[in-house]
């Protein structure tokens, strides 16, 4: 008896786990996708008015935003400190393949970050700014529709888990 | 430092991987003597050494001037746009690069480069010691005084290099001569060769220097602020910048600077400059050349014209120092 109630217990549990899982992925998206466009908007900031150079100004993005999307913005400076003969697009890109696997953005993010990468730095400060105004509209774009996902998305995977679970005790017992 | 190791350290990083490799292959000997390093689109790489230039077997392809300028500018360009409409741009090291390429205009001036198609990579070095024999004639013991001083030298005559020690040399003062409060306008970062605000090059421990600005208010801002007692600016040619040095020499200010050219008779038909020198201002006026090698002192004249010295000393000669 109590051995079944022991049972029953963890699968509930781990279901609703596995629900929850899902569900935070699709909450953690529009969080991620509203981080970078923050980031987005203090380069900005370092580009037009403190005319920081491009190394620099990554770094005080990193410094200001949180994990994990700061490691973008570190470690594309870092790669761009080091001087080994890359340009910033290419730092920018060999940054994105190494981290986004990590995050929860999805390829639509993927290029738009990989297309702002190709003119970062090679411009005009006009351009930069016209440039990384629209990488940030595309951004809000996503994140709106993420967010609305998330909002559909989370609560159906969190009872999903509840409910596979409870339907699996009521047939085993 | 000698050439080839100001070329490694402080050129190669800048330079798209294509060239870096392959100026690695070229002897060290060679490197030793480069001046220029002259990058022309679909045009071999040419070093330029100092007795004649080295034409090498690589074409320039546009994607490594490309590349080249974003390493140079440090993926940066927006923050040179000014550098980059006056058609060059400064390394750390004081090293400065020529930009050539078609014009972007608006209402008729340049407001940028694009399709860059040249690059001029010259390479700037510290001579501690290259004015010790002209010294002696730039000051009055007596008085403990500097004299006005005009430095006239074709491009490359290396008087930058010689102002550079001069500014040392006077702000920490030589012989029996006391330092001096020196103020330097660096237009174009090349004196102090300052990076991130942070002078590079050694111009002495009196020196208080206005990096990137323009010369003519640079002057003025210092007369006004820092209360320096010698001014030493570079390439000094425009109306307003002949303007603030005569104001500044009105409120006391000794003043050195340099122009391009290679006699007086030059500078005469510039009228910015032959106003300057119709009122006889300057009371040194010292002709650089390359008569035996580069830096080489062809002349010194007081204000009246008379020679007080001439051909005898040469700054440096071919890539040694002497002196």
């Amino acid at each position: 008896m109590w051995l079944k109630l022991l049972g029953a217990f963890l699968i509930l549990v781990s279901t609703s786990a596995t629900g929850n899982l899902v569900a935070k992925n699709f909450l953690a998206r529009p969080k991620q996708l509203r981080q970078l466009r923050h980031a987005l908007q203090l380069l900005e900031t370092e580009i037009s008015y403190s005319l920081s150079f491009l190394p620099q100004a990554l770094e005080k993005v990193a410094k200001a935003i949180e994990s994990p999307i700061n490691s973008l913005f570190s470690q594309t400076a870092k790669l761009l400190l080091n001087q080994e003969g890359y340009t910033a697009g290419e730092a920018w890109k060999m940054t994105l393949t190494k981290f986004l696997p990590e995050l929860a953005l999805k390829s639509c993010d993927e290029e738009i970050l990989l297309q702002l990468g190709n003119s970062l730095g090679c411009s005009d400060r006009d351009n930069q700014l016209k440039h990384l105004k629209l990488a940030q509209s595309y951004l809000q774009k996503e994140e709106a529709k993420a967010e609305k996902e998330g909002v559909k998305n989370a609560p159906l995977w969190r009872y999903c888990g509840l409910f596979l679970g409870l339907t699996i005790i009521i047939l085993l017992y | 430092m000698p050439r080839r190791e100001a070329l490694e350290k402080e050129i190669y990083p800048y330079l798209a991987s294509n060239l870096r490799s392959y100026l690695k292959e070229i002897p060290n000997l060679l490197l030793d003597e480069v001046q220029e390093v002259r990058l022309r689109v679909k045009k071999p790489l040419v070093l330029v050494l100092g007795q004649g230039d080295y034409l090498s077997d690589y074409l320039v392809q546009e994607e490594d001037l490309e590349k080249t300028l974003q390493l140079m500018s440090r993926s940066s360009l927006y923050a040179l746009e000014e550098e980059l409409k006056n058609g060059y741009l400064t390394l750390p090291g004081g090293h400065r690069v020529g930009v050539v390429g078609k014009g972007v205009l608006d209402q008729g001036r340049i407001r940028t480069l694009k399709n860059i198609s040249g690059f001029n990579i010259r390479i700037s070095q510290e001579i501690r010691g290259a004015a010790d024999k002209i010294l002696p004639y730039l000051v009055n013991f007596s008085q403990q005084e500097v004299y006005h001083t005009l430095v006239i030298s074709p491009p490359q005559g290396g008087k930058t290099t010689l102002l550079r020690d001069i500014a040392r040399q006077l702000s920490d003062g030589f012989a029996n001569f006391p330092g001096l409060k020196i103020g330097i306008v660096d237009e174009r970062s090349e004196i102090a060769a300052c990076y991130e605000g942070i002078p590079q090059r050694d111009v002495g421990l009196r020196t208080d220097i206005l990096d990137a600005c323009p010369k003519a208010e640079g002057m003025m801002l210092l007369v006004r602020s820092m209360s320096p007692q010698v001014i030493i600016t570079d390439e000094v040619g425009r109306m307003e910048d002949i303007e603030a040095m005569e104001e500044a020499i009105n409120s006391g200010v000794k003043i050195i600077t340099s122009v391009h050219g290679s006699s007086l008779m030059d500078l005469e038909k510039r009228p910015s400059l032959s106003r300057i020198l119709s009122r006889k201002i300057f009371e040194r006026l010292i002709f650089l050349g390359r008569s035996a090698g580069v830096g080489t002192v062809e002349k010194i004249l007081d204000g009246e014209g008379n020679l007080l010295a001439n051909n005898l000393m040469t700054v440096r000669g071919r890539g040694n120092k002497c002196g």
